[in-house]
C-alpha cells in the first residue's frame, strides 16, 4: 500500500460510513471435549502430567 | 421450499458407498504397507536377521502405509465424477447470510478489493439483497488498523454498502480466528441463518456463494458445506507448481476424500458455508486443560468444529463439484514451511481430542490422519538413520552354516528385492498422478492446462520438483514436530520481498542446518555404510543443496509450464478484483478523492 494512505484523510466522515454490526446475540455453549479420567488412570495421568487431566467444558 | 430430487446420494449423506470406499482404501493401503514391510524384512535379513532389521521393517511398513493411503485415495477419486447433490433449493433464497472476512494484519487495500469484487459478483446473481459482509479484524498493528478503517470506508462508498457491510476490530484477539468467529456469532449471529467463512486471501464467485446457500437451504440437516478452493495468482516456480497441483490433482484426491467421508466431511477453515444455529449450538470451543502446545486454545479449530457438528448430528460435506472458489498459496518453501509449522502444532494438539466423548469414529480417524501427516516424515527419517546404522548390528557372514558341508554357502543376492521395493514405493507416488493425466486427457479436462502434452510435461516437472523438495520438507516437518514436543518457538528469520522471491542469503539463513544435516548424513553413510551411498544420494543431495533449491524455486516462473485454466481465462471474480485494485491504486496515486465506483463492473 502507498505510504500516503496513513496520513491522508480522504474520506468525508469516517463515522458515517463505518456502520456497526447488528446486535443479535446467540449463545455458543462450550463443548465437552475432554473426558475426565477416572480411578487408576486419573492417578497415573495426574502423576505423569500434572494439571492436564481436568475435564473442561 | 422446492427441492430438486427426493433423495441424497449415499456419498453425500454417508451410506453404503461411503462404507465401501473407506473399506477399499483401508484394505488396499494396509496390504501395500504389509507387503512392503515383508519384502523389506526379507531383503534386510538376507545376511541374517537382527533387531535393527525388525525395526527397519516396521518403520518401512508404517511409512509405506501413509504413502499408500494417499495413493489409494487418489485412485478412488478416479472411479467417479463430481456430481451435484440431490437436495437443493430452487426458489428465491429466504435466509440471510453473513459473509465473514477475518483479517489479521493483512494489506487492507488488497483484502477489501476482494470484498468489492465478491460483492460485484454477487450483485450479478440478483440475490445480493440477502447477503451482508462483515470484516472481523483481529489486527494487532494500530497503523494497519487505521488503514483498515479508511479502506473499509472506501469499500462501502465504492459498493454502496451502507447497512450491509460491517467492520469491527477486537481489542484482544482471544482464541485467534476461532475466537474471532465466535465473537461474531455471540454478538450478531442471531441476525443470520448462514455464514460464509472466508480467509483474508479468499475469493469466491457470487454464483458459487449463492449455490452453496441454495444447497444449505435445500438440506435442513446440512450443518457445513465446504468448497474446494483452487490456488490462484501464483508466480514463482514453487508457487506455480503448487497451483498446478491444486488445480490438476486436487479435484481427484478431493473426490476420493468426499467418497470416503460421506456426511462426516471436512472443514478447512475457509471458503465454506455454515448454518449459524448449528455452528453456535455445536462449536463453542473450550480451552484445553494444561499449558500449550497440547493445552490452551485449540489452534487447528476447523477439524474440531467439523467433528463437533457431526457429533451433534449435522451433516458436514465437501461438494467437489463446486467451482468458483479460490485462495492464494505460499510462493516459496520458507513461507510454506512457516504455515506448516502452525498446522503441525495444531494437528499434534488433536492428540488430546482423539478420545473426546461422542465423536464419530471417522472424526477420530481424521484426527489421527492429521497427526500422521506430520509424524510420517519422522518415520522416514528414522528409517534412513536405522539403515545407516544397520551394518553395525548385522551378524558377520557365515559361509559354512552346515558343519557337514565342505563348500561355502554365499548369502542370496537380495538386490532384486530392494529394487522391486523401490519401484513399488515410487509407483505409489507416481501412479495416481500419471493416471490423473490419462483421466484428464480422456475427460477432455486438459484444455485449460495447455493440452495433453503440456499437462503431461507439467506433471513430470511437478513430480521432479516435489521429489527434490521432499527431503527439505522432511527436515522442516521433523523440526516442527521436535519443536512442538519440546515446546520451542520456530524462530524464523524475516525474509521475503513482496513477490515471495528469496535471495540465497535468505534461504541460507533458514536452511543452513538442513545442508549441515545432509552433509553429515552423506559423510556418515560413506564411512559406516558405503553400500548405501547410492541410495542415500536422492535424499542427501537435495538437503545439501537446500538453500540453492529454496532460492531458485522462489524466483518467477517463465514459460508455459504449470499452465492452469485461470491463466488463459481468469475467473470473473479475479478480473473484478484486478479492476478494483487498479482503480484503488490509481486513486491513491492521484492523491485525490474520486467518485468513481465499479458498481457496474
Amino acid at each position: 500500500m502507498d505510504a500516503t494512505m496513513n496520513n491522508r484523510s480522504f474520506l468525508p466522515a469516517e463515522s458515517d460510513l463505518v456502520a456497526g454490526l447488528p446486535h443479535a446475540p446467540l449463545a455458543m455453549p462450550k463443548q465437552m471435549l475432554e473426558r475426565a479420567p477416572r480411578g487408576l488412570m486419573a492417578r497415573l495421568l495426574g502423576w505423569i502430567t500434572p494439571g492436564t487431566t481436568r475435564a473442561e467444558g | 421450499m422446492s427441492n430438486r430430487g427426493s433423495a441424497n446420494n449415499s456419498a453425500q449423506t454417508g451410506g453404503v458407498e461411503t462404507f465401501v470406499s473407506r473399506g477399499l482404501v483401508l484394505v488396499a493401503s494396509v496390504v501395500a504397507a504389509v507387503s512392503a514391510g515383508l519384502v523389506f524384512y526379507s531383503y534386510g535379513t538376507a545376511d541374517g536377521p537382527d533387531h535393527v532389521d525388525v525395526i527397519r521393517a516396521l518403520l518401512m511398513t508404517i511409512s509405506t502405509w501413509w504413502l499408500a493411503w494417499g495413493a489409494a485415495q487418489g485412485l478412488l477419486g478416479l472411479t467417479s465424477r463430481p456430481k451435484p447433490p440431490a437436495l437443493r433449493q430452487n426458489g428465491p433464497i429466504r435466509g440471510r447470510t453473513a459473509i465473514l472476512v477475518p483479517v489479521y494484519n493483512e494489506d487492507p487495500q488488497i483484502t477489501f478489493a476482494r470484498i468489492a469484487a465478491m460483492d460485484a459478483s454477487l450483485a450479478a446473481t440478483g440475490e445480493a439483497g440477502v447477503f451482508h459482509f462483515a470484516v472481523l479484524s483481529d489486527t494487532r498493528n494500530d497503523t494497519i488498523a487505521q488503514q483498515e478503517r479508511q479502506w473499509f470506508a472506501h469499500l462501502v462508498k465504492a459498493r454502496n454498502g451502507t447497512d450491509r457491510m460491517f467492520y469491527r476490530r477486537r481489542i484482544a484477539n482471544t482464541g485467534k480466528k476461532a475466537g474471532n468467529i465466535e465473537e461474531f456469532i455471540t454478538s450478531a449471529g442471531a441476525a443470520y441463518d448462514y455464514a460464509i467463512i472466508l480467509d483474508a486471501d479468499s475469493l469466491m464467485e457470487g454464483a458459487t456463494i449463492v449455490e452453496m446457500i441454495r444447497r444449505m437451504e435445500g438440506d435442513p440437516k446440512l450443518g457445513l458445506l465446504q468448497s474446494l478452493p483452487k490456488v490462484v495468482r501464483a508466480s514463482s516456480r514453487f508457487g506455480r507448481a503448487m497451483q498446478f497441483s491444486a488445480s490438476f490433482y486436487s479435484p481427484i484426491f478431493a473426490r476420493g476424500l468426499a467418497m470416503m467421508q460421506g456426511a462426516t466431511g471436512p472443514f478447512w477453515g475457509h471458503n465454506a458455508a455454515v448454518r449459524v444455529r448449528a455452528f453456535a449450538e455445536s462449536c463453542g470451543l473450550p480451552e484445553l486443560s494444561g499449558p500449550p502446545p497440547f493445552g490452551g486454545h485449540i489452534l487447528s479449530h476447523d477439524y474440531v468444529e467439523a467433528a463437533l457438528l457431526a457429533r451433534a448430528g449435522w451433516r458436514v460435506r465437501v461438494d467437489d463439484d463446486l467451482e468458483g472458489s479460490y485462495e492464494e498459496g505460499p510462493e516459496n518453501i520458507i513461507d510454506h514451511a512457516k504455515r506448516d509449522r502452525r498446522w503441525c502444532q495444531g494437528n499434534l494438539q488433536h492428540a488430546r481430542l482423539v478420545a473426546a466423548p461422542g465423536l464419530k469414529a471417522w472424526s477420530r480417524f481424521v484426527f489421527v490422519q492429521g497427526i500422521f501427516a506430520y509424524i510420517a516424515p519422522v518415520f522416514w527419517l528414522a528409517f534412513i538413520l536405522a539403515s545407516i546404522a544397520a551394518p553395525y548390528f548385522a551378524p558377520g557372514p557365515d559361509y559354512f552354516p552346515d558343519p557337514f558341508w565342505p563348500f561355502p554357502v554365499f548369502p542370496p543376492d537380495a538386490t532384486s528385492k530392494a529394487v522391486g521395493l523401490a519401484v513399488g514405493i515410487f509407483g505409489l507416488l507416481l501412479l495416481p498422478k500419471l493416471l490423473i493425466v490419462l483421466d484428464a486427457a480422456s475427460a477432455k479436462r486438459v484444455g485449460g492446462f495447455g493440452g495433453t502434452l503440456r499437462a503431461a510435461s507439467s506433471t513430470f516437472a511437478e513430480l521432479l520438483l516435489s521429489s527434490i523438495t521432499a527431503p527439505i520438507f522432511l527436515m522442516f516437518q521433523t523440526r516442527s514436530v521436535s519443536q512442538v514436543l519440546m515446546r520451542r518457538d520456530g524462530g524464523w528469520p524475516a525474509n521475503n520481498r513482496g513477490d515471495g522471491s528469496l535471495t540465497i542469503a535468505d534461504a541460507w539463513a533458514a536452511s543452513w542446518w538442513i545442508t549441515a544435516t545432509g552433509s553429515t548424513g552423506l559423510l556418515l553413510t560413506w564411512q559406516l555404510a558405503p553400500a548405501l551411498l547410492t541410495w542415500m544420494l536422492p535424499v542427501a543431495l537435495p538437503m545439501v543443496a537446500a538453500p540453492a533449491i529454496i532460492a531458485w524455486s522462489s524466483r518467477p516462473q517463465q514459460g508455459s509450464l504449470f499452465e492452469v485454466p485461470s491463466d488463459g481465462n481468469p475467473p470473473n471474480v479475479l478480473q473484478l478484483h484486478d479492476a478494483y485494485l487498479a482503480d484503488w491504486s490509481r486513486f491513491v496515486a492521484e492523491g485525490r478523492a474520486t467518485e468513481r465506483t465499479l458498481v457496474n463492473a
